[in-house]
């Protein structure tokens, strides 16, 4: 039963976070940021921040690599 | 124009993670026998089929929309930006490409070295048959349900997701050896930019964010993604080739 669990939990880890936890921190907290921006002065460029935001997180979980 | 996008994603999606499938079951089919591998195959589709049904209904009814969007958008986000890491790193020769036939190898020596079990079925070869239906199928699952809760477009993008098992499992048929000329890389790609796109129109949606060009912001972004991508493969690419250069030219 403990093997299945952390079988699944794995799977599930591996599913969603894959090799990059920061990237899907980063996700989470663009997440956090769209809904607390919803009721701020920058509601209006969100249309702007969003991809923008989607992008330097992507660009910042490549910056570590190296041979 | 979203309603060809998600049926596209769920497709190239799906046709991907049944490329995978099909290359174990066919490893397990030619070293254990073609019952167990089919029978694995089956039982794990079934498993699958009965797990969408189950929950796929009472997410979209029992959830808030806006709250659907949100957890829906931040999911697809998640998944579609470790899709596109991935591709732009292999892309860049920081990481090794994906190859059906070097894998279909590794699993077919695996499965040749290890005894097989008398009975109806031979375990190993369920087993691992059943697993990697099941895991690679539970993602197609994942993908047409996400896509499946906007406006309740369940049916769409499990059309999307069918037409891609139906035509992979036609041509596997066919070629009868692992779909390596499926070119999984550029595939990969381009569903993380759509997972990614899709992700971000959601996210926006479910926090209140009123597009300005609506539906017609999911090409945009798409659009927006791939050139930005493509401008970090060529610049990791460049790091890589200075990398070998200067002697550090193992792949990630």
């Amino acid at each position: 039963m403990t093997r299945f669990l952390v079988g699944f939990a794995r799977f599930w880890y591996d599913f969603l976070v894959g090799d990059s936890l920061p990237l899907a921190l980063g996700a989470i907290a663009i997440c956090v940021f769209a809904i607390a921006a919803d009721r701020s002065s920058i509601h209006g460029a969100m249309e702007f921040i969003l991809p923008a935001l989607v992008l330097v997180t992507l660009a910042l979980s490549l910056r570590d690599t190296r041979g | 124009m979203s309603l060809f996008l998600i049926v596209l994603a769920s497709f190239l999606a799906s046709a991907v993670e049944v490329v995978e499938a099909f290359t174990i079951v066919l490893a397990v089919g030619i070293t254990r026998g073609w019952r167990t591998a089919l029978i694995a195959a089956a039982a794990a589709s079934l498993v699958l089929v009965v797990l969408v049904a189950a929950l796929g209904p009472s997410l979209i009814l029992s959830i808030p929309i806006e709250i659907l969007q949100t957890v829906v958008g931040v999911l697809l986000l998640m998944f579609g930006l470790q899709w596109l890491r991935k591709a732009i790193l292999r892309r860049s020769g920081w990481k090794s490409l994906h190859d059906e036939d070097q894998i279909f190898a590794k699993d077919v020596a695996a499965l040749s070295s290890s005894a097989r079990t008398e009975g109806f079925v031979d375990w190993t070869g369920f087993t691992l048959a059943f697993k990697g239906v099941f895991l690679e199928g539970l993602e197609v699952a994942f993908i047409v349900l996400t896509f499946g809760t906007k406006d309740d477009h369940l049916a769409l993008s499990a059309l999307g997701a069918a037409s891609a098992c139906v035509l992979v499992v036609i041509a596997g048929v066919l070629v009868h050896r692992p779909l390596s000329r499926v070119p999984e890389n550029d595939l990969k790609f381009a569903v993380g930019l759509m997972l990614a796109a899709f992700g971000t129109f959601w996210l926006g949606e479910g926090s209140g964010l009123e597009w300005t060009l609506g539906d017609g912001m999911l090409p945009v972004l798409v659009i927006l993604y791939a050139v930005v991508c493509w401008a970090l493969a060529r610049w990791l690419g460049a790091r890589r080739a200075q990398a070998v250069a200067g002697g550090a030219g193992a792949t990630t």
